[in-house]
This record gives structure tokens, sequence and C-alpha cells, in this order.
């Protein structure tokens, strides 16, 4: 399941949260509570109170001044892998489908957010299911089972109108009304749902302090609508059919798809989601590192 | 609307195989899972109700495409079919005398000035037409191309004449006349009422003439008048020597033919000299007895000819079963020569200087002499030295008998210089080469053939060109070609016959098969020095005829200057065409005739329409078969249909329109474009990429 060389280009960039980030014990990722740490935080003023051994006296002796030096608590964090199972991420060809696609980028991410010491948590979204979140764990055999159970959860038809529901928008409230720590979430999806359910989810995550990564998983035909001849379209999610000429339609249709991932993108952008766009059809490897390392460079710009 | 090829409707068949591939197409679309429904969803709600009906107006473009293509080719024809561009037109009105024939309360003239009327009408803006008036010759050759309303204006001033019909020879007018247009379109309507007379004669020319048309012509035919005959009619009246001298009795040949459906029974055939009260004088009566339909006879009837230089003929048939209440008739003005004396020219032999090589052609005119025995029919045989200016003084017609076509030595040449003043004043000759199978064009000859329209001299081997041209007039061209040449090429030619042989044994005149319908070749000018020359009996006709032709030579009938003058002056005189109005002038002394230098009207003939169809008919063969003797008979020749068939045009009376050709590419085409035009403009309509 795992692509040997994505995962080592992922490891040697690292995935790191970008906000502050709770976890359940010492790890590589600050801590909101500072104290006597081993980073080095900030400088300031003494207090009555501050315990003396935490004076800078060189600073005093430059300024003549007492002041206390702070360190930041270095600490593990959660990953929640929230990746979509409906039946539309079936799309694509035998082996090199939409679900195929996020199974690799599901494992790599969380096979290296646990050979980072934080405890990530891989949650298959299925239509007309709750969502059941594993307890995160960093430990390799608890990994292998949920990847494994990821793996069973293979994309199928809805066969009951009623139940279909926007699964990652319901997915992304649920996390946000049950987590209590911060947390990175990692959203692996073609996002065929709408717009602003799905940003509300992302906002609500946001005010709740979790670092929002989505990996968008798209194939080539979804986006270009290849093909002349005249196509009856059977949705995959539900009974719904449509018959179309592609070469009629496709002008409108490609611009409706360019449409939706501007009006997707400048949502993220203004709740600070960092997004990326993975092309199911295209071979895996670049995506998922080139955006790893625009968001470390980022991160080192801003810190 | 009539098709020419209705069979090919059956391709609006395929109107169906659009309809039935939108079906199938339509019905069968491949299946394919999708994710991204959305956005088909809207992208449908836009475009489904355009490509829906693009795909409509496609499916009718392609529908009506083949229906169009179907319908071009099975070449419509119908008077109202758009014509798209300018045209250059051509309107052969038929003036022969049958087209003054009343029917249904209308001449079929005016029946043909309607069709030309319609038809100019019919022109596209840009059009020019022109009208050309066709009898035995072109009525108003000097007539240009205008517009088609002053073409229409000029269609009143076009009378029906009293001569035969020669449609073909306005045809080739209308040809060189449409091969010298630049206008894009062409088109040729001839409208005549298709006497047999005037079409059946000239039928392999006028399939020639049409051959010539330039591609793209469009032809059309209209008959006007009843087709067929339905009576008794006289075809004919000429005297049996084709001229006629003063004597007590000169030989008249009248053919009657029942073009009916019905017998005629007790026929009577009358014959005499018209008065100007309307009676005959010196009446000759001959029963016929009973026409079956179809039924053609010959009355031979003698009449004295008086010294008087123009007499009008009358013949009328009567019949006891004949419902009409007046006589069919046929005039014919005459012109009686008060003798014939013909000189032949001949050099002599070199060998036996007492031998005159043109010896059998005086045998010949001896033998043709009307008048057995009469003193003012005479030939004398001359050598050129011989035939000086107070011979010639005494001669009405001279033959030059083996002329050199090669410049022929000075004494030749002195007897054409002394003759030029002599054809002027109204001598006729007849040259007839020595070996014109071989002759150069008689250059040397032109001072005599050019003289005028209204003189000159038969030169056979100008005629016959030098090969194997047709005579033009009739009734020589029923013999199909004739040529003049060696004899021992005649023999040569396969299943040639000699008709006369020198007592020597060699040839001196054949007839051979020659190409589809061909009849003679004949030889002239072997030395009769290989012996006497023995006349063939069929020798005597054909020099008959060449001789006739010779006295009554077509173009000499033909309007000359000065009749045009006249014509007006003498119209209100009953008689109609120069002829008659050089013949009024005549007769009533009003000095309007031509000059004694020009007396060379050989007459006319008019054919009175009482029912049916009236008709001039020369379709005369001759009968080259010995065991069958020596004679005319009707000529077994093409019928209209036929003829017409042949040249693919119409021979209907319901406005038929040939669109065949290129109007039937250029509805094909239109289609095309139809179709592309219209995939095109959806397709960029719709946004798709062409």
């Amino acid at each position: 399941m795992l692509d040997p060389e994505l995962l080592a280009r992922v490891r040697a960039l690292g995935i790191k949260a970008r906000t502050i980030v709770d976890g359940p014990r010492v790890g590589e990722l600050a801590s909101p509570r500072k104290g006597s740490s081993v980073e080095f935080a900030q400088h300031r003023e003494y207090v009555p109170g501050d315990d003396i051994r935490h004076i800078d006296w060189r600073a005093y002796a430059r300024t003549e001044r007492y002041t206390v030096k702070e360190y930041q608590q270095e600490t593990n964090f959660i990953a929640y892998l929230l990746v979509d199972a409906s039946a539309s991420m079936g799309f694509g060809a035998q082996g090199a489908t939409k679900f195929d696609r996020a199974l690799l980028l599901a494992g790599v991410a969380a096979t290296v957010l646990a050979l980072q010491a934080d405890a990530p948590t891989v949650v298959p979204l299925t239509l007309g299911t709750t969502m059941e979140a594993p307890a995160p764990s960093s430990r390799r055999d608890r990994l292998e089972r949920m990847l494994e159970n990821l793996s069973a959860a293979r994309p199928s038809p809805l066969q009951d109108e009623e139940t279909r529901r926007p699964v990652v928008a319901t997915a992304l409230n649920d996390l946000a009304s049950r987590s209590a720590r911060r947390g990175m979430v990692l959203v692996i999806s073609d996002l065929l749902e709408p717009l602003p359910e799905l940003m509300e989810g992302f906002r609500r995550l946001k005010v709740r302090g979790h670092d929002i990564v989505v990996a968008h998983v798209l194939h080539g035909d979804e986006l270009e609508l290849p093909g002349d001849d005249l196509v009856r379209f059977d949705d995959l999610e539900s009974a719904e059919r449509l018959v179309a000429q592609p070469a009629v339609i496709r002008d409108r249709y490609r611009r409706e798809v360019k449409a939706w991932l501007a009006e997707f993108a400048h949502g993220c952008s203004g709740l600070r989601v960092d997004q990326f766009l993975d092309r199911a059809d295209l071979a895996p490897g670049d995506a998922f590192p080139a955006f790893l390392a625009r968001r470390r460079q980022a991160s080192r710009r801003r810190g | 609307m009539t098709f020419l090829a209705p069979w090919m409707l059956a391709g609006g068949l395929a109107a169906g195989v659009p309809i039935a591939l939108h079906l199938l197409h339509r019905g069968h679309p491949k299946a394919r899972h999708w994710a991204a429904m959305e956005f088909l969803r809207k992208s449908l709600k836009d475009t489904s109700r355009r490509v829906k009906f693009r795909n409509l107006l496609l499916l009718i473009a392609r529908v009506m495409a083949c229906l169009l293509a179907a319908l071009a080719l099975a070449r419509p024809t119908a008077a109202w079919l758009p014509s798209w561009s300018a045209t250059e037109a051509v309107i052969v009105v038929d003036t022969s005398a049958s087209m003054a024939a009343r029917e249904r309360g209308a001449t079929r003239m005016e029946l043909a000035r309607r069709e030309a009327r319609t038809f100019l009408e019919s022109l596209p803006a840009g059009s020019r037409a022109r009208i050309i008036a066709t009898s035995d010759g072109i009525d108003n050759p000097a007539d240009a191309s205008k517009p088609p309303a002053r073409a229409a204006a000029d269609l009143e001033s076009i009378p029906a004449t009293d001569r035969p019909g020669d449609i073909a020879t306005g045809i080739s007018e209308a040809v060189d006349h449409l091969k010298g247009s630049s206008l894009p379109a062409k088109a040729l309507l001839v409208v005549s009422d298709m006497q047999p007379s005037g079409w059946e004669r000239g039928a392999g020319r006028i399939r020639q003439e049409l051959d010539r048309l330039p591609s793209g012509t469009s032809v059309r035919v209209r008959r006007v008048g009843e087709p067929g005959g339905s009576n008794l009619q006289l075809v004919d009246a000429s005297p049996a020597a084709g001229f006629v001298v003063s004597g007590p009795r000169q030989l008249w040949l009248v053919r009657v033919r029942n073009g009916g459906t019905e017998r005629a029974t007790d026929v009577v055939v009358r014959i005499g000299y018209a008065l100007e009260d309307g009676s005959l004088e010196e009446v000759e009566a001959v029963p016929l007895g009973n026409l079956g339909p179809g039924e053609e006879r010959v009355a031979e009837t003698g009449l004295p000819a008086p010294e008087t230089p123009w007499k009008r003929v009358v013949a009328r048939v009567a019949a006891s079963s004949d419902r009409l209440e007046r006589d069919d008739a046929f005039f014919r003005a005459t012109r009686i020569r008060p003798r014939l004396n013909t000189i032949v020219v001949g050099s002599t032999s070199p060998r036996d200087p007492a031998v005159n090589l043109g010896i059998y052609w005086k045998q010949a005119v001896d033998a043709i002499n009307p008048i057995p025995g009469a003193a003012n029919v005479a030939s004398t045989l001359l050598t050129p030295e011989a035939a000086n200016r107070a011979e010639l003084d005494k001669a009405d017609m001279i033959i030059l008998s083996g002329l050199p076509t090669d410049g022929g030595g000075s004494a030749w040449e002195a007897l054409v210089n002394r003759l030029e003043p002599w054809v002027r004043a109204g001598g006729t000759v007849i040259a007839v080469p020595r070996s014109s199978g071989q002759s150069k064009p008689s250059t040397w000859l032109a001072p005599l053939l050019s003289s005028g329209p209204e003189t000159g001299a038969v030169d056979l081997a100008s005629l016959a060109g030098n090969s194997l041209a047709p005579f033009a007039s009739p009734p020589l061209d029923a013999l199909g070609r004739l040529a003049i040449i060696k004899p021992s090429l005649a023999e040569a030619l396969p299943g040639g016959r000699v008709l006369a042989r020198l007592t020597g044994g060699a040839g001196a005149i054949s007839i051979s098969p020659l190409g589809d319908g061909a009849v003679a070749v004949m030889g002239l000018g072997s030395s009769p020095e290989e012996g006497e020359l023995v006349l063939h009996p069929l020798f005597v006709p054909l020099a008959q005829t060449i001789v006739a032709e010779s006295l009554c030579r077509p173009e000499w009938t033909r309007r000359p200057p000065w009749i045009a003058k006249a014509e007006g002056e003498v119209a209100d005189h009953g008689f109609t065409g120069p002829q008659g109005a050089v013949l009024a002038a005549k007769e009533a002394g009003t000095g309007l005739v031509a000059p004694e230098s020009e007396p060379r009207i050989a007459g006319f003939w008019k054919l009175s329409k009482k029912q049916g169809e009236p008709e001039i008919s020369q379709d005369f063969v001759l009968n080259t078969d010995p065991q069958e003797g020596t004679g005319w008979t009707p000529l077994a020749a093409a019928r209209a249909e036929d003829i017409t068939g042949k040249a693919g045009i119409l021979d209907e009376s319901a406005s038929p329109m040939r669109a065949g050709g290129p109007e039937a590419l250029g509805w094909v085409l239109t289609a095309l474009l139809l179709v592309l035009v219209s995939e095109s403009l959806l397709a960029w309509w719709t946004g798709r990429p062409a």
C-alpha cells in the first residue's frame, strides 16, 4: 500500500502542525504550556514569586534589570486522518481510483506521523455511517490495524437515497464537537459536497484550534470531461443518470469545475486551511511532498 | 412540374438514413460511471435545450439535403424553375409557312410568340436575348442580342413566311451566337410546329448543331400546334425537270399525301395558272383514286408554258371524302424561261484533239431535256477557247466540265474572266472540277463564286469541300454526301458501285456508301479516250438534279436587297414574303421589281392549311437499287421524335424544361452547401469545435 519513495520524501520533509497543538506526551511539537522545558520561548520581567533560578543573570549584567527566561514545552500531537470512502471515491480506472490514491496518502501520512512519535488516527468516512475514530496511537501494530480497517472500507454505491449525506462535512462537525485537544486534521477526499457545509466544518475545527490540511483528490477525467460521443453518465452515489455529449458541454463543464475549485481555494485561504490537489490519474510522488515543502517554507517565513 | 429522370426520386428514400442514424445514435449512448454529477447537471441545464434544437435542425437539414439531392437528380422541369445568373438566351422561331396555320383561334406563329414571351419574361436580370427567325434560312441575320424586353417587342414584327422550314440553320446560328457569349448561363429555346419536313430531313444537322452547343446550355424545344396530320395534303408541285422552259407542254409533278387517319376517296389533283381573280386557267385534272392513311402519291400532269417570264402555278387537291370547305392549294411562282441553251465547255483530249472531255455532260444534258426536240432547248460542246463572248450571249447555262482546280491554264482563266460579267447578267454556271478528290480550293474561281448571293456559279468541288462535305440544299442532301472524286478512288471504296462506265471499262461515275447514311460518291474526270462513255440510267436524274439545283439555287431565291425595299409597298396585294412581294410587283406592274440583270427568283411555294398539318416536304431519296429501277422514293428518315430523343431534348407541349447536367449538379451542390453551412453555423452557435 505504501510507496517507499513517496514515504521517504514525506518523512524527510516531516509533517508538522502549523499551529500550536496539544499532545498526549512530550514530543516534537510545541505545547501551549510554557515553562522550563528545553526550548527557549521569551524573556519577561521578573515579578515577585518567580523562581529566582530562572533569572537570566547575563541579561541583568547587560541591562541591570531582572528578567526571567521562559521555555516552551515540546509535545507530540494527535492527527486525525479523515479519509473519504464514499462511493464517488471509487471513480477511476482499476487500481487508480481516487480511493486508491486516498489510501496511499493516508498510509504515508500515518506512517510518517507515527515515526515522528505523533499519534495518528485514521478514520474512514463512509456514507450513512457514524464516524468512529480509533484511539490515536503511534504504535506500529495499532497503526497497521487502522490502515487495514481503512482498506476494508471500499467505496460502494449508495442504495438508499434517504441516507445520502455529505460525509466529509458531517465528519468535520462531529470531530469539532468531540475532540477536546487541539490537533491536526488531514482530510483526504474529492470533496464533491456542498461547499458551504464543508467550510462550516472547517471553520468549527479552526475555532477549536485544529490545524487543517486537505488533500483534494480528483481524477483527470473529472477535470477535463474527455470524449465526443454521446454518453450516459451513471451517478456513483445514486441512481441518477444523465445523457450528454461531452463535446457539446465540455467547455461549460470545465468552467463549472474551475469556478468550484477557485471557490474552494478561496474559502480555504480565508480559514487558513492548507490544501493541495492530487490527481488520481497521475503518478503519485509529487503533489504531497511538494505541498509539504511549500507549507514548511511558509511556516519559516511566518516564524 | 415533371421529372426527366423520375426514377431518381427513389433516392429520396435516403432521407430515412439520417433519421435512422439519429434514432440509432440516440438510443444507444455509451454508459459510464461518474462522480462529479453536479457539474454535469449544471452544464446540461444550460446546453441541453440548445443541443436538442441543434440536433433537430441538423436532422432537418440532412433530411432536406437528401430530398433535394434526389429531387435534383430527378431533373425537375417546370417553367417557373429559377435561373440564378444572367443568361444569354437565343430563341429560334420557326417562321416556315406551316406556322401560319390557325388552330383554336390562334395561328401557330401567335402561339410561338406567346411561348417566346413567357420564356423571355422568365429570364433573370441582366440577361440578353436574341430572336432568330428561321424558315429556309435566317430571316433576320443582322439582329443582335438585346435586353429581353426589347427582344419581346421584336417578336411582334416576325411573321410567318411562305417558305419551307430549315430549323437546323437557325439552330446553327444560335449555337454560334451562344459560343460567342461571355455570360455565364446560356439557354436555347426552339419554338416550332416540328413539321417532319423540316425536322426529319435535317435530322443529322440538327443533331450535329446541338452537339456543338456550349457545355451547360439549357435547351428547350416547344412544339406549338397539334402534332401530326389529319387530312389530305398537297406536299409539292414542281416541274419535273426542276425548271420550266416555254413550250407547248411542261411536265409537272404534284405530290399528295393523306396525313389523316381516314381513307380519302376519289382524290383529284388539279393544276393550273392562277389569275388575279383567283380562278385558274389552263387547268389539268388528274384523278388519283383513293389514298389510305399515310399514303403518298405523285400525280404527273402537263401544263403549257407560255412565253411569259412569270406564272403563278396553283395545284389543288380534292376528295369526295374531304369534309373541308375549300380545296387544299399549293402555289408556286415559276419563272418560265424562254429557252435553255446550254454550253458544255470541256478540254480536248491530249491524245485526240477531236475528242472533247465534256462529252458525257453534254449527253447528260441532252438526256434530261424536258422537251425532247424543242428548238429552245439545246446543248453545245465547246472548248474553253471557243467559248467566246458571242457564244456566251446565246447561252442560259454553262457547264464547265473537267475544270482544272489548280489554275487551269490561260484558256480556262480567260474563260472565267469572260464569264464573270456574264454571270452577273444572270447566267448560270456549273463548274465540275476535273479531279476534285484531290483538288485544292478553287481560289481562282473566286470572282465567279463571290459575285453575290443572287448570282454565282455552282462549284461542285466547293460544295463537296476537299473531303466529303454534304450538299446543303434539298433534295441533294437526301443523297447523304456527294463528293466528286476520281472514279478509281470511288471504286476503291468498299461497297462502291460504278454507275457510268466508259466503253473501255473505266469508271466514270460511282456511288459508294459512306459513313452512316452517305450514298453517293460521284467520280468525274476520266479520260474519254479510254472509251466511249456509257451512261448509267441513274446519271440522268442525278444530272437533272444538279442542273435544276443550279437553276434554282436557294440562295438566289432569298431576299435580294431590292426585295426588302419593295416588300412594304406591296404587302396589301395578298402575298406574303419577299417572293410574294416580287411576284405581286411583277403582276401588278408596279415596277418595283428586280432589274433584268437579277431575275433569279425561281419562285416560291405556299401551302395553304385547311386542317391538320400543312407540310412542305421534299424528303426523297434516290433509289439506287438497279433491281427496283431508278426514281425517287420517300425518304425513310428518322421521325422527329427520334431526332429530339437522340438530341436529349424534350418534345412535349406541356412547357418542358431541361434541368439536367450542370443544373442538376447545381442543385446537388446547393444541397451539400446547405448541410455544410448548417453544420458550421450550428457548431459555432453551440460552441462545438468545428
